[in-house]
């Protein structure tokens, strides 16, 4: 039986949706296993880290502050040709220090070997 | 609320209500497709990321400086090593009752000529054996001075 009848390569509508569903189900397991890279996250938090795009890493934070409010803050990493700069909540780019940049590469590499492990391991080559 | 829903993937709900993702991606067709493409996107993301020239300037400054702190300790490595040669060299100038270049002796085959007459070999032979003497119940029946130095003697002969 070849590949080809196994793997169907031309999609339809319904196939579409269902893929890009599993490609969102894909992000949001690989930024759970994120979450954990950064050790135990306090009681009623939440943590999300991922690679959104080849150019985008997201980290995602919420948290109870003293007086019991949920507090939500998510910082977007772009890299861009000449360096790396981050936007918090939506709001205008600035640039990151470079301790922040130094986590930041730690964390995208033990993000990369992380998902690799859980989830990509078996997938060395396209299916053509 | 999760960063992908705030980013407009879909509820979590949905998500939450699946049983594991394994068994979604089982059941459709094209899934291996989808996981390769998303390797794909991890990788070079993280590749862009490594050689973006902000986390290239940092890699490059610890590597120094790692590299710095290597040649530091080899420099403290060898410092103690000389050291310690030092301290050894000067141990054995003052223990050892021969100048260095004396340890070492050349073996020779030339012929050793005698440097003591007979009468002096015997008085040795015979200060030589008194302490043997007082044990002389170990010793063999033939044994005695005289024939020690006519022993002696006679290998001198020889070798001359």
């Amino acid at each position: 039986m070849r590949l080809s009848s196994i793997f169907r390569l031309v999609p339809g509508k319904a196939d579409q949706s269902r893929e890009a569903k599993l490609y969102r189900d894909l992000l949001r397991h690989e930024a759970k296993i994120g979450g954990k890279l950064f050790g135990p996250v306090p009681k009623g938090g939440r943590r999300e880290f991922f690679c959104l795009d080849e150019n985008t890493w997201i980290w995602h934070e919420e948290w109870l502050d003293d007086n019991k409010n949920r507090q939500v803050r998510t910082t977007r990493y772009d890299v861009r040709s000449n360096g790396v700069v981050k936007s918090q909540d939506g709001r205008h780019y600035q640039s990151v220090s470079n301790e922040e940049l130094k986590r930041l590469y730690k964390a995208a590499k033990s993000y990369r070997e992380q998902t690799t492990n859980e989830l990509y391991q078996a997938v060395s080559q396209p299916v053509s | 609320m999760s960063a992908l829903s705030l980013l407009g993937f879909g509820s979590d709900s949905q998500h939450e209500r699946r049983e594991g993702l394994f068994s979604v991606v089982d059941s459709l067709d094209g899934a291996w497709n989808i996981l390769y493409n998303r390797r794909f996107i991890v990788e070079n993301a993280f590749k862009r990321l490594e050689q973006n020239p902000a986390i290239q300037a940092i890699i490059t400054a610890e590597l120094n400086d790692t590299q710095r702190q290597i040649m530091m300790g080899e420099s403290a490595n060898h410092r103690e090593h000389l050291s310690f040669i030092q301290h050894l060299t000067a141990a054995v100038e003052t223990e050892s009752p021969m100048a260095p270049n004396e340890a070492v002796t050349t073996p020779t085959t030339e012929a050793v000529e005698p440097t003591m007459d007979v009468s002096q070999l015997t008085n040795l032979a015979r200060s030589l054996a008194e302490p043997a003497g007082a044990r002389a119940g170990q010793l063999p029946k033939d044994f005695s001075p005289d024939a020690l130095v006519s022993s002696y003697s006679e290998d001198l002969g020889n070798a001359s």
